[in-house]
């Protein structure tokens, strides 16, 4: 398990990091969303042992990381931009990794370096953005570690690639426990796979749920009321933490259980009411609206 | 896997990708060392092939000058050492800290203390093996010409460790500006500022003292810029100008023990500043080597040093401008220099030229602190020039006047010194009653603001001057007046200090020094190296070969004669000595000298130098040594036997103050003019007409008699007003086809 403790990190006087707690079990695939700056990144080096945290303390399986090589055995960190020694090929990278990985296996990295249809003889530089990507992921599966750190792995991939790695990603967990850590905008992506999400703003956590759970705390609920006073009363026995109306069509984003919404509706005059589906889109946008990234706002200030 | 395992499997792995910096450095050391030596010793080879001197001889003289200039005789090896220290603790820090690696080289399972200790070891093993291999072939190539001796194997091996010495403190001062600053570009100009601000320091302050103050009596660039301990370069300059630069071999250390001061100090920059970057490093944030600095708090720190220095920098650039305004030139200088590096630096550090002004409150301490810093020289608020000490607290004192000089190659340590350190070093008069008098006579002087050197009281060029060998003028000199004369004093304090200062005194107020000063044994003894038991020594030795010869003044109109007699060169020696203490002050306040005796040595040493050579002024009341001139033909101008004559060189002067003179006649036995020439040069008496070259060309020529036997030659004049008839006409027609040279006077 990876336990984040009271973890806060600074770059001068900004704060990237401001007393993050949270757990990611093993077996489980942690999605990490959140805005722009939000401190994911800063957040992954810090699980990965690249930089120390100024307060607190990163334990993986009991162990601090930073600049213990017995903790960080046991994570591969994929980088946003991953970095290949200057006029490497394939084959310098793998010798280099199962130097420093005790659990590299370099039957696994040339089967998927042949699955992933990559010439390991071939100069990394002449590689595309996606198949560096490759190359890392193939480099940090290989690696055999308990935890993958994966830092906007999904992006510049094509959909047949992405969804090819989903698939090593559910192999390794269900063959070894691999716990992936994913950190990504890409909110869709996480969906499919993530088993917990932690929702990262402006360096603090939002929440950090089961995604099933998260889902079912928020509801989003169309409706038409008979009359206005109705939604006022609405808004008195819900929390509503989203409004919208197009003509008498009301959207509402509520917290709560689904049942006890439903409930609180029968009590209202309405004239339509339905439970809709939410997104983790959706879930994304609510909870950090109510914390003031709003959509509507930024475009108006724009 | 254990920690020493992976250290040296990363080890491996890491040099092998900096394996191209192996390559450079060793193309660069290749050139520098066995390819230097091969051709120098070439060179040298095939010049003594040609020479009639003894081979065998020569041989080793060359041996020597390869050895010192080839490996350690040239500062060259010492910038390349730190050049390549400050490149390979860039490298490694790249490697180490690279915005785009630090992800990869920090998720992995390495400790950090072995990654900084794999990337360092590599960095030293490959300057190890690039100048170590190349020092084995420059062995090499010195044995292909036949040169090579045990004792090249020796200095290679010594000047090696040295220079190994410089490049790890280099190194360290490097990867610590690196820790500061995490960024390769502000790391290089923060290591450059760590490794010169201790050396700049020192310059700024001779600088700023030179300029404003008095008395100061400059250093030389070199014992300058080698005052500090902290700076890597200040130490290899003091052991460059201690050894390399005196011509000396460091197979000469034997001879010279403060090397090992060089090597405890090297010693202790690289224990303490390795301690400090490895500290650096294991506190270091890692996120990486980005664009701001790493330890915030350094930043201003840098900036204020750098404003501070660069300031006063340009203020002493300025200030140089107009000597009459030079502190305000000054002031102006150090404000441009403050808003001029307020402006680079906020741009080289924030990247933005919208930050220039910015910082206020590191500009106002810099500010304040460097015209704080240029007032106190600026106004002398130390009291440096108006400082004597108190009679009770000084044990003894050193007095130099500028005509005091005795020139030495090298002393008992083999080392170089000129004739003012030589004097200003060993004099030291303890008598009190000479210590009363000179403080007196310094302390009027300065309460009359009378003791340096201004513009109105600098009468020299129109006034009376001092013609040598005559003494009406000579003693009306010494009499109240404007002359002045320049005078060297250093203190030897009771508590170990020595002050020295330099005054620019009138020449009556000297008198009254001097003519108690001159008279006691113990002065004379140490303002002249004769009377001194090394120098006599050497010159009274049968066994060496000494060399003597008397030059009557004035300068430009003399006679020179040498001999290699070893007998009487012993005699003027003696009769010099004793005539040096026999002569009274009264000898030296009235007249001034006619002539100089020279003495020098010619045994070999190391570098095949004379070793000893001193210059002794001679005046009228020295009987013996006069007499003994005469008696062997030194004194005579007239006289010359004709027969001993091979050449006459007839020379013009320019007519203005300069040395620069052109060949208007070469006369050799049998031409038309060489008897009327003759004729006309023997004019002995008329010489003191005679005091600059200006005057000297208006009238007449300067000539140059070479003897047959080629050992000696005589000088003198040829006065325009004696010109015989026919040598008008022969002048008349003199083509002058050659340029005026400058300086050959």
């Amino acid at each position: 398990m990876i336990a984040v403790k009271g973890i806060t990190k600074k770059f001068d006087n900004f704060v990237a990091v401001d007393q993050i707690d949270f757990e990611m079990r093993e077996g489980m695939v942690f999605g990490l969303i959140g805005t722009n700056g939000a401190g994911k990144s800063t957040l992954l080096r810090m699980i990965s042992g690249v930089s120390r945290a100024d307060e607190g303390e990163i334990l993986i399986d009991e162990l601090p990381v930073y600049d213990n090589p017995a903790a960080k055995e046991k994570v591969f960190f994929i980088a946003d931009e991953p970095y290949f020694f200057a006029h490497a090929n394939a084959v310098d990278m793998e010798k280099y990794y199962a130097m420093v990985y005790k659990t590299f296996n370099k039957d696994e990295f040339y089967k998927l370096m042949t699955q992933f249809g990559l010439e390991a003889k071939r100069k990394i530089g002449t590689y595309s953005k996606g198949m560096k990507k490759q190359l890392a992921f193939i480099l940090g599966l290989s690696a055999r570690t308990d935890y993958l750190l994966c830092d906007e792995t999904f992006d510049g991939l094509d959909p047949v690639m992405r969804q090819a790695i989903k698939s090593l990603l559910a192999k390794e967990m269900g063959e070894r426990g691999l716990t992936p850590v994913i950190a990504s905008h890409n909110l869709r992506e996480l969906e499919d796979i993530c088993d917990t999400v932690g929702l990262l703003h402006k360096g603090g956590v939002l929440l950090s749920k089961d995604l099933d759970e998260m889902k079912c705390g928020i509801q989003k609920v169309q409706c038409v009321f008979k009359d206005e006073t109705e939604y006022e009363k609405a808004a008195a026995i819900c929390r509503i933490i989203k409004k919208e109306q197009r003509g008498s069509l009301y959207t509402l984003t509520i917290r709560g259980e689904k049942d006890e919404t439903l409930q609180k509706f029968d009590s209202l005059e309405t004239v339509f009411c339905e439970v809709l589906p939410l997104t983790l889109e959706e879930i994304f946008i609510s909870e950090t609206e109510v914390v003031g990234y709003d959509i509507k706002k930024l475009i108006l200030e724009i | 896997m254990t920690s020493r395992n992976s250290f040296w499997k990363f080890s491996k792995w890491n040099f092998k990708k900096r394996a191209w910096a192996l390559v450079l450095l060793f193309v660069i050391w290749f050139f520098a060392l066995p390819v230097a030596v091969f051709s120098k010793a070439g060179t040298m080879i095939q010049g003594l092939q040609q020479s009639p001197q003894s081979f065998e001889k020569q041989l080793e003289w060359t041996v020597n000058l390869i050895v010192n200039r080839s490996i350690t005789g040239s500062g060259l090896y010492g910038v390349f050492a730190v050049a390549m220290g400050i490149f390979l603790a860039l490298q490694g820090f790249s490697w180490n800290n690279h915005q785009s690696r630090v992800d990869m080289y920090k998720s992995v399972p390495v400790k950090e203390n072995i990654r900084f200790w794999y990337i360092n070891f590599n960095s030293f093993l490959i300057f190890i093996l690039s100048f170590g291999i190349n020092m084995i072939l420059a062995n090499i190539s010195a044995a292909v010409w036949g040169v090579w001796r045990g004792q090249f194997l020796v200095v290679s091996v010594f000047s090696f460790f040295m220079h190994l010495l410089l490049f790890a403190s280099a190194y360290f001062v490097t990867l610590i500006a690196q820790m500061l600053t995490g960024n390769i570009a502000l790391g290089f100009c923060g290591a450059s500022v760590l490794l010169l601000i201790e050396p700049a320091c020192f310059f700024l302050g001779r600088n700023l003292m030179s300029l404003f103050y008095e008395t100061y009596v400059g250093r030389g660039l070199y014992e300058t810029l080698s005052q500090g301990i902290f700076s890597p370069l200040s130490l290899y300059i003091g052991l460059y100008k201690s050894v390399s630069m005196k011509n000396m071999a460091f197979a000469d250390i034997g001879n010279y023990g403060g090397i090992w001061k060089y090597i405890i100090i090297f010693l202790i920059q690289i224990v303490l500043y390795g301690s400090i970057a490895f500290i650096l490093c294991r506190k270091r944030p890692a996120q990486t080597g980005g664009k701001t600095m790493i330890f915030p708090k350094t930043k201003p720190v840098i900036k204020c040093i750098i404003m501070i220095l660069g300031s006063l920098a340009f203020g002493i650039f300025l200030a140089g401008f107009d000597e009459r305004a030079k502190a305000w030139y000054g002031f102006f200088g150090v404000i441009c220099g403050l808003l001029i590096l307020q402006a680079v630096l906020q741009m080289i550090m924030e990247g933005d030229i919208k930050e220039v002004l910015k910082g206020k409150g590191v500009f106002g301490i810099a500010a304040a602190a460097a015209l704080a810093v240029f007032a106190v020289f600026v106004f002398d608020l130390t009291g440096f020039d108006s400082y004597l000490p108190k009679e009770e607290k000084m044990e003894s004192f050193a007095f130099v006047r500028a005509n005091d000089y005795c020139y030495y190659f090298y002393d008992e340590n083999k080392v170089s010194q000129s004739s003012r350190e030589n004097l200003l070093e060993n004099m030291s008069i303890e008598d009190e009653e000479a210590a009363r008098i000179l403080l007196a006579e310094l302390k009027q002087a300065i309460e009359s603001d009378d003791y340096y050197y201004k513009d109105d009281n600098e009468k020299d060029a129109e006034g009376e001057k001092a013609v040598p060998g005559d003494m009406e003028t000579a003693a009306a000199l010494y009499e109240d007046g404007d002359d002045r004369e320049p005078v060297l004093i250093k203190f030897h304090l009771t508590n170990g200090k020595e002050v020295v200062r330099s005054y620019y005194l009138p020449l009556w107020r000297i008198r009254k020094c001097y003519c108690y000063l001159y008279d006691l044994e113990e002065y004379k003894e140490d303002v002249y190296s004769a009377l001194q038991e090394y120098v006599a020594n050497e010159f009274l030795n049968p066994n060496n070969h000494n060399y003597a010869y008397y030059r009557a003044y004035p300068f430009l109109a003399s006679s020179v004669d040498n001999t290699k007699d070893p007998a009487l060169v012993q005699k003027l020696f003696l009769a010099m000595q004793s005539d040096l203490r026999n002569r009274t002050s009264e000898d030296v306040m009235a007249t001034a000298p006619v002539g100089e005796l020279n003495f020098s040595t010619d045994y070999k040493n190391n570098t095949g130098s004379r070793n000893i050579y001193l210059d002794l002024p001679v005046y009228e009341a020295d009987e013996e040594t006069i007499a003994l001139l005469e008696e062997s033909g030194w004194l005579r101008l007239d006289g010359i036997d004709n027969e001993r004559i091979s050449v006459i060189r007839v020379y013009q002067y320019q007519t203005d103050d300069s040395d620069d003179r052109r060949k208007v006649l070469e006369i050799k036995q049998g031409d038309q003019l060489f008897e009327p020439v003759m004729e006309a040069f023997c004019l002995s008496e008329r010489l003191n007409d005679v005091v600059d070259s200006g005057a000297f060309t208006k009238k007449g020529y300067y000539m140059e008699v070479e003897t047959m036997d080629g050992w000696s030659s005589y000088s003198g004049v040829l006065f325009r007003d004696s010109f015989p008839e026919e040598l008008e006409k022969a002048f008349e027609n003199v083509e002058y086809d050659e340029d005026f040279l400058s300086g050959v006077g």
